[in-house]
């Protein structure tokens, strides 16, 4: 049977993941008018929603990426990883299919595109991925079936 | 096929418990962020309203506190896009006021030479602060440009600016963008 990687493999992988969300939170926490435009662009949601969720979003982004850095309720954290990613990808996958200009708005504002759209949607998806093997270790560690 | 089984993790109801223990983590997590959220944003110098208003709205009502007319009322003045020839010319020549309304960061990293920062993002403040220069002479025309085809503070800079009873502006739609890729001279 295969060896599993070592345990600091897995310490990078939540190092990556997680500063990956510490710094996206970091930037719209920032500057969250911005990011609530951001939101608005993709057409997904109720108005009374945006400047809510604007609000909401980088903290909890920030606080779960630290809280998967530290190794604090690594399950719960990647799974919480995976929901929002699933999610960021919906969103996107949504607007390009509509043909929306958007700016995912996950790390600061500037002009939107296509390629721009694209290269979130590739980034998320590796993300994903991080987050899920993640997961499935805590998730297998915690006993057998 | 049990949710452990099928996923090669904990048996029978255990993998219930603690997927219903980790959504209890997560959703712990996500009332200290929004009550973390909420108290950050109450102070900030400008905080967010819980109500999201569009950019042109937004601009709209920065117009209204600087005393532009009414929206219902019909303006006088008109938008004219122009391509990069004319823009080059205009700026050549110079006797037109050239505005960049781009957010200051942008506009601080390199300029149309001679533009002044009035931004569709921060268009009070922007406005107030050349007030003078720009209100001299309402029926003089006001060269206008962004970031690119794509962004549309120009045009919501531009109504604005129609609304508060400037006859002419012109509208550079090719923006920093189209400027900068003609090798065209930079400001900072």
């Amino acid at each position: 049977m295969k060896a599993p990687p070592p345990a600091w493999v897995f310490l990078i992988l939540r190092c990556l993941v997680g500063g990956v969300f510490i710094y996206a939170g970091a930037l719209k926490i920032r500057d969250p008018q911005a990011f609530a435009d951001s939101i608005a662009t993709f057409q997904l949601l109720p108005m009374a929603v945006i400047n809510p969720l604007a609000i909401v979003l980088p903290p909890f982004e920030i606080l779960v990426g630290l809280a998967l850095m530290l190794g604090w309720w690594k399950r719960a954290m990647s799974l919480a990883v995976m929901i929002l990613l699933a999610v960021f990808l919906v969103a996107l996958a949504s607007a390009l299919a509509r043909g929306l200009q958007v700016d995912c708005g996950c790390f600061g504002s500037g002009p939107p595109s296509a390629w721009k759209t694209w290269y979130a949607l590739g980034r998320d998806v590796l993300l994903l991925g991080g987050a899920w093997i993640l997961h499935r270790r805590e998730w297998r560690a915690a006993g057998p079936a | 096929m049990t949710l452990g089984e099928a996923t090669g993790g904990p048996g029978g109801a255990d993998s219930w418990k603690i997927l219903r223990k980790d959504m209890l983590t997560i959703g712990l997590v996500a009332i200290v962020s929004a009550l973390s959220g909420f108290a950050i944003n109450q102070f900030r110098g400008t905080p967010l309203p819980f109500a999201y208003q569009p950019r042109a709205e937004r601009i709209a009502q920065a117009a209204t506190r600087l005393g532009a007319p009414a929206p219902t009322e019909t303006p006088t003045g008109d938008v004219e896009h122009i391509r990069l020839d004319r823009m080059a010319s205009l700026v050549q020549e110079g006797g037109v006021l050239i505005l960049d309304a781009r957010a200051s960061v942008f506009y601080k990293q390199g300029h149309i030479p001679g533009a002044l920062n009035v931004s569709r993002e921060e268009f009070e403040a922007d406005y107030s602060r050349h007030r003078e220069a720009l209100e001299k002479d309402k029926t003089r025309p006001i060269a206008l440009y962004c970031a690119d085809e794509s962004c549309h503070d120009s045009e919501l800079v531009a109504q604005t600016l129609i609304r508060m009873g400037y006859q002419k502006v012109l509208l550079f739609r090719g923006g920093w963008y189209e400027w900068t890729h003609a090798g065209m001279a930079e400001e900072k």
